[in-house]
């Protein structure tokens, strides 16, 4: 073993630095996005043809899907994305470990991270960045543009609206993984957008559901993702939820489910979500 | 078999070692070239040599950055941890006078997960003194490790041997209660740096990166030295520690030894990547059954035969189901399970 | 000399060995002969230094045992013991190799080889040790302990074994005590717990008899060996005999006639 230790240290104290060459960005550039929201602004910005690969969470547009995949937040790798040869890498701030992120700026690929967006100014913040970094000005201002008059509709229709249901979200994986989503998530913030009462106030992020809290939180209205409700096995599956049944919105069939990516990625399309929730809580 | 007199048999011991040797470098090149980004081989070669200032071929830029900043590390930590997983687990058969143990199965990498894991809730991702937590991390999961194997030790003795039932149930015991205190520490952390359960109960190789292989080399290559330095004490005491006694051994300091540096060899490997099991139970049996129980040569040669088997099957991982990675744990347990009820098995028959 | 003072141990209060003095010399046999629980394998321990006793000393060529760090003590004793459990499939020649460790030899191969020869078991050494007979297997331990301290050094050195004959058949037996015997030549003293009366009525120089913790008598074999002790020691009438091989004496059981034996308590 001894023998090999020599030539084997030679190489780990040769190879420590790597070569300082950058790459040039080429017209036709090879993009690779990790995050669902940037993708749909890359895609807004009249870019998305450049995009070579995407995560699973990349749902809009929907023939995102129908690139090669690059996996799922923590499970994604750095040679996998490597081996598709990306120009440049735009990853959501935090959705890769940061071993990987180390591992492909230690492989100089250009990679960009943006700030996940949490409230609407944290969307039109992210636009105007990807835009200044597509050199999209105008078209970015256009985006802006049309969220903002997005949320005036909104507040036009809620103006015009005296009711202030109550609710909260649910997210399911499976009637056995079941959370509530409470204060400083993307439901709480949705839910003021849309002047809905967020019972699940209290506690920060998600809490596993329990059904004397469900009781406690007594919503007029649960709000789900599309792909929980499917892990339920469909509304009828919803009962399945232990306490759920004694719920005044379970009773009244008050379930509204959305698009995951649509409801919680604070997209471009994040004003017309609002509304959508808005209007499914005053039917 | 291996001839009677002792010089010439240290002789074959060392040509069996320069084997392993010869073998894991095949391994390595092997690693290097392969995975889910493309390196024709000649330009692998091309790349390892140009690193040492010789020129034979062209290559990318690109090739150069993945082989050189992800695989050679990736590489180098596997070989460091197959490696310390090999040599911990023959350290300790030989200290519990016992077949049947490995890190995983007594609780050493179970503790040592536990206590990486209250390390990174403790003391924040975006703290000051990236040093600290370098070093720190490693070595606070080899405390973890060696508390848990004290623990099980201590369960297991009864009147100066260690009942092998008595063991694994200990072993499983202190198994349960850290991976569920894990959960417990996972569930209420809410730092998303915190790697995940799987990472933790099944491996993974892929986080491996330059910055934490001057850690892993000084942290593992230590102990496994000293190891090295204990092979005859390991011979006297598989007789039994009396006998051992009998013979000039000091037994409690080999046995703190032995403890120690296994502790501290798979408390730093756990730390990095993960809990991985069965390397350390497979691979100073597979030694002993080729080539007798001479310690002279299980130690070293565990060492070598874990470094080439976690190679082996974390190749496998990264290519099976490309761009994705199997676990590596799923691998070592598919081969390692199998090999350990067949162990079970044949205990068994030679008793009866 | 090895020499035992007034060596005391206790468990809970109830002493095992009590205030037993002993002296073994190179060059002699000496046999501990006694009844179960008579406390031999308490004192063998304290001899061999495996446990401390409460009170007296245990003295090797005049060190202290305390004083000797563990390597100093196997130099200058090897200990032979009933049973050993290995777990680990090594031949009979690595077993025999152990007992080099402490001794620094110049020769090893010729050292391990002469000694093998002597004990019979040459013919076993690339057999896997856990392979062998129980016989054997003593055999090889006894290779073993031998190789310890066989070569010739400046002091004496001493050969503890408790029970070596108990697997063995009678060809055996007299085997090892024969290699024993041969020991007296090479400044060894040898101490043996033996439970077959004869064997140490045939070969030891010395007996110690032990009973219930205590040296019922010590000296020469003629001296010890008398019926009326050896009757009370292990609670059995006994009858001697003139050995004609050897000229020495048998030990048989005499038959039991309905008189009470006198019992003593247990302390």
């Amino acid at each position: 073993m001894t023998r090999y230790l020599l030539p084997l240290l030679l190489l780990v104290v040769m190879a420590c630095t790597g070569p300082s060459t950058t790459q040039e960005a080429a017209s036709s550039r090879k993009i690779i996005t990790a995050g669902g929201t940037i993708t749909e602004v890359v895609d807004a910005l009249g870019h998305s043809s450049e995009i070579i690969a995407t995560d699973i969470t990349s749902t809009y547009p929907a023939n995102m899907q129908d690139l090669p995949s690059i996996g799922y937040r923590n499970q994604i790798k750095a040679e996998g994305i490597l081996a598709l040869g990306p120009d440049l890498v735009l990853i959501e701030e935090g959705y890769l470990t940061p071993d990987v992120v180390a591992q492909l700026k230690a492989a100089q690929v250009n990679i960009q991270v943006f700030a996940k967006p949490k409230t609407v100014e944290g969307t039109k913040k992210l636009v105007s960045e990807l835009a200044t970094f597509f050199e999209e000005p105008e078209r970015g201002k256009e985006i802006i543009a049309a969220i903002d008059a997005d949320i005036a509709e909104l507040n036009k229709y809620l103006a015009s609206q005296e009711s202030t249901p109550k609710a909260i979200f649910v997210m399911a994986r499976g009637p056995e993984t079941v959370f509530i989503a409470g204060d400083k998530t993307f439901a709480s913030e949705m839910f003021s957008l849309a002047k809905i009462e967020g019972t699940a106030t209290g506690f920060d992020e998600f809490t596993p559901l329990t059904p004397e809290s469900l009781v406690t939180m007594n919503p007029e209205y649960l709000v789900f993702f599309d792909s929980g409700v499917q892990s339920l096995g469909g509304t009828d599956g919803v009962a399945t939820i232990q306490g759920i049944d004694q719920t005044p919105a379970f009773k009244n069939g008050h379930i509204v489910a959305l698009d995951g990516q649509y409801l919680s990625g604070f997209g471009p399309r994040v004003g017309k979500a609002a509304l959508e929730l808005a209007k499914a809580v005053r039917q | 078999m291996v001839p009677t007199l002792s010089h010439t048999k240290i002789q074959s011991q060392n040509i069996i070692l320069l084997g392993f040797g010869f073998v894991l470098g095949l391994v390595i090149l092997a690693s290097l070239s392969l995975g889910a980004f493309q390196i024709p081989f000649p330009q692998t070669l091309a790349i390892l040599f140009d690193q040492i200032g010789i020129s034979v071929g062209t290559f990318e830029v690109q090739q150069e950055n993945v082989l050189i900043q992800i695989r050679v590390p990736r590489v180098l930590m596997a070989m460091l941890v197959g490696g310390g997983l090999g040599i911990s687990g023959a350290a300790l058969q030989g200290l519990f006078r016992n077949p049947l143990v490995e890190p995983g199965l007594i609780g050493v990498s179970s503790g040592a997960a536990l206590f990486a894991v209250i390390f990174m809730v403790l003391v924040p991702a975006a703290s000051a003194l990236v040093w600290i937590k370098a070093v720190g991390l490693p070595l606070f999961a080899f405390v973890g490790g060696l508390i848990h194997v004290l623990a099980v030790y201590y369960l297991s003795k009864t009147q100066g041997k260690t009942d092998s039932a008595t063991l694994i149930l200990a072993g499983v015991a202190i198994n349960a209660l850290a991976a569920s205190l894990i959960g417990l520490v996972l569930f209420f952390a809410d730092d998303s740096a915190l790697r995940s359960f799987t990472f933790w109960s099944l491996g993974d190789l892929g986080g491996a990166t330059w910055s934490k292989i001057p850690v892993a080399l000084t942290l593992i290559a230590a102990p496994t030295f000293l190891l090295l330095f204990n092979t005859k004490q390991l011979n006297a005491l598989a007789l039994g520690e009396q006998e051992a006694f009998h013979m000039g051994v000091n037994v409690q300091q080999v046995k703190l030894r032995l403890l120690i540096c296994s502790a501290l060899v798979v408390g730093v490997g756990v730390s990095m990547v993960g809990m991985i099991g069965f390397v350390g139970l497979v691979v100073p049996h597979l030694i002993r059954i080729l080539f007798g129980a001479d310690h002279r040569l299980v130690l070293p040669g565990s060492f070598l035969l874990g470094a080439i088997l976690l190679n082996f099957a974390d190749l496998i991982a990264r290519l099976i189901v490309i761009p994705a990675e199997m676990p590596i744990g799923v691998i070592t347990a598919l081969v390692g399970a199998p090999f350990f009820i067949w162990l079970i098995f044949n205990l068994n028959k030679s008793r009866n | 000399m090895l020499k035992a003072s007034k060596v005391h141990f206790c468990i809970r209060q109830r002493p095992i060995v009590a205030e037993v003095t002993l002296e073994l010399h190179p060059g002699e046999i000496m046999a501990i002969l006694g009844p179960n629980g008579a406390g031999k394998s308490t004192f063998f321990k304290l001899l061999s230094g495996e446990i401390k006793c409460k009170h007296g000393a245990v003295a090797y060529n005049g060190h202290d045992i305390q004083k000797l760090k563990s390597k100093e003590l196997a130099e200058v004793r090897a200990v032979m013991p009933q049973h050993s459990q290995l777990n680990f499939p090594f031949t009979a020649q690595e077993v025999v190799e152990l007992g080099l460790i402490s001794c620094q030899s110049k020769h090893p191969s010729n050292l391990v080889k002469e000694v093998m020869e002597i004990t019979n078991t040459t013919h076993l050494k690339d057999q896997l040790f856990n392979h062998l007979s129980g016989g054997e297997k003593q055999r090889v331990q006894l290779a073993r302990v031998l190789v310890q301290i066989w070569e010739p050094k400046p002091f004496p050195r001493y050969l503890l074994l408790d029970e070596p004959t108990s697997s063995l058949d009678i060809a055996q037996q007299h085997g090892v005590l024969k290699v024993l015997q041969s020991l007296k030549a090479r400044n060894i003293g040898v101490l043996v717990i033996l439970h077959e009366l004869n064997l140490a009525a045939q070969y030891a120089d010395k007996i110690a008899l032990l009973k219930n913790g205590v040296v019922a008598k010590i000296g020469k074999v003629s001296e010890v060996l008398e019926e009326e002790i050896l009757a009370h020691v292990f609670d059995h009438p006994i009858q001697l005999i003139h050995n004609p091989v050897t000229g020495g004496v048998l030990i048989a059981a005499a038959a039991q006639v309905n008189q009470t034996i006198p019992t003593f308590k247990q302390a």
